[in-house]
Parts: structure tokens; sequence; C-alpha cells
């Protein structure tokens, strides 16, 4: 079914409800990694993605259908995990924590996590990226989505999120290299 | 032309995202968001009253408020407006008082001026005529 579809019966308050279900699971999945790689921990990943839907929920009707569902949904999913992360920000503000050393503990304690040693590693050296870098070497790397769509999700150009992909790859790979 | 991932050394690792999640976690994640929007749906209810109500109570505190400085200001332009005239009478009453005193005062002044000026003009003219009279003349006169 077409998104086209599911917009327009989103907007029909008789087939609202219905097409909603069908919207979670479609996007759920999507929506919960593209979330998870950005706060890392499950249970703060499983609260902002409700938050997600129910915005999503509230906000069906002003959804202008300027950009695609997909890069709409993508988009507060976004907002929503970096907001978090900068109240997660603001609690920690008498600690000396940074916000990269709280992902690594989120990391740490991640019982979900079931990486290898190689992969822990490089989860390490991703969390050490500055934000806007990590989001874009996760889009890329890991949800492997087009560099015209993940411009379309952050509002930046290709070309400046080439750079920042190719920049994160590098001091990936040198941190790679420090850490072996 | 350069593969977007040519520079990436680290490839050969797996673009999965090594995470999983609890079993089932995606199928209550449906139910619960759900559940969610029915609660959203039923305070947003609660809310819609509460949307109508709240302007209509904003609205008539502001009418309120307007009307009651208006009718202050009207009090007390009118206190003003008294308090004005009676000032403007007073100062009309002293000036009445002050230019009818004035008046009077001139006219006494004026007086004293012109009787202490024949006193003068009487004792100069006694002094002159004296003037012109010779110590002889003057005894022959007085004897």
């Amino acid at each position: 079914m077409s998104d086209d579809n599911l917009i327009g019966r989103l907007k029909d308050p008789k087939q609202k409800r219905l097409a909603f279900h069908e919207l979670v699971t479609i996007y759920r999945e999507k929506l919960y990694w593209h979330i998870r790689k950005i706060v890392i921990s499950h249970d703060d990943t499983d609260d902002i993605l409700q938050n997600v839907f129910v915005k999503v929920w509230n906000n069906i009707d002003t959804f202008r259908e300027e950009s695609s569902l997909y890069t709409w949904l993508f988009r507060i999913a976004t907002n929503e995990a970096l907001t978090f992360l900068s109240k997660q920000r603001r609690k920690r503000i008498f600690f000396v924590e940074s916000e990269e050393d709280y992902l690594l503990t989120q990391l740490e304690a991640d019982e979900y996590f079931d990486g290898d040693e190689i992969q822990k590693k490089l989860m390490c050296q991703v969390l050490k990226l500055p934000k806007k870098q990590r989001l874009v070497f996760n889009m890329k790397y890991f949800d492997g989505m087009k560099f015209t769509e993940i411009a379309e999700v952050l509002n930046l150009t290709t070309g400046a999120l080439k750079a920042s992909y190719h920049h994160a790859c590098k001091k990936i790979e040198e941190g790679l290299k420090k850490d072996v | 032309m350069k593969t977007e991932n040519e520079n990436i050394h680290f490839d050969h690792l797996s673009r999965k995202y090594p995470a999983k999640v609890p079993e089932g976690y995606f199928d209550a994640l449906t139910g619960k968001v759900m559940d969610k929007s029915r609660e959203v749906n039923f305070s947003a209810r609660g809310k819609v009253s509460v949307r109508f109500v709240k302007p209509a109570i904003g609205f008539a505190a502001s009418v309120l408020v307007f009307f009651t400085l208006v009718f202050l200001q009207k009090e007390k332009i009118f206190q003003d407006e008294k308090q004005f005239n009676q000032a403007l009478n007073q100062t009309f009453d002293v000036e009445l008082l002050l230019k009818y005193h004035l008046s009077d005062q001139t006219i006494f002044e004026a007086l004293n001026d012109s009787e202490a000026d024949n006193q003068s003009t009487n004792d100069s003219l006694e002094s002159e005529l004296l003037a012109s009279v010779s110590e002889y003349e003057l005894f022959d006169l007085t004897h």
C-alpha cells in the first residue's frame, strides 16, 4: 500500500485508527533502530518511540505532505531522540560526565547488546563522534540510507553529508587502529 | 569514480547494529501505542472543553479588567476635574481678593502719597519764601 493512500486514511476520522495501526506496524522497527542507535538504551528507545507515535497520531492532520511520510517520521524520531539527549545532558549538569561517557556507560550497561568484541570497539568509536557525524554515520553505515534520503531527514546538503561521513569514517578508522 | 565506501577499511565488520530487543517487543509495542493514542483521545476530549472554556474565561476576564480600568480612569478624571474646579475657584477667589485688596491698597497709598506730596510742597514753598526774605525784613515783620 502506498504512503499516499495511508496518509489519506490517517486523515479520515473513520479510518484513522486502523490506518494508524498499519503505520505503526510498518515503521516500528525502522524507527526503533534509528532511535536506538542515537540513545543506545532499549528502555529509553521504547519511551521515545512511543512518544514519536503519539506525536504522529496527534499531528497527522497537520502533515502537509511536502516530504514523504518516511522522511517525516524519521525527522520526528531524530528530533525526539536528540531532545531526549539534551534533557539528559541538562540533568547531568552537576556531574562531570560528558555525553560520550554517558552513552558509553549506556552501551556497557545495555543487556540487549549482543555484538562481539570488535563490534563493541566499533560502537565505542562511533559514540566518540560528534552528534551530527554520528547521526550521518549511523544512517549511512547501519541503515544503508542514500545521501539524498539522509539529506531530507537532517535538512542538510548531500555535499555536507558526504564530507561528514568521510570524516566520521576516518576518525573511526584511526580510533580502531589505536585501540588494537 | 570513487565509491562511497572506498575509504572504509573496517567495512568487513557487520553492518547490522549489534543489539537485540526483548522477545515479542514489537508486537507488544503496537498494542501499547494504540492504547496510548486512545488515552490521548480521552484526555483530548477533556481538553476540548478546556480549549473552548479557557479562551472564553480569558476574554471575559480581559473585558472585566478593561471596564474596571475605564471606570477607575473615569472616576479619576472626574475627581481630578472636581479638584481642578475647586482649585480654580479658590484661585479665582484669591485672585479677586488680591485684586480688590490691591486696588484698595493702591488707592490708600495713592492718597497717602498725594498728602505727602502736598505736605512736601508746602514745606518747600515755606522754605523758599523764608529764604527770599532778609533777616532785617524778617525782624520788621515779626515786630
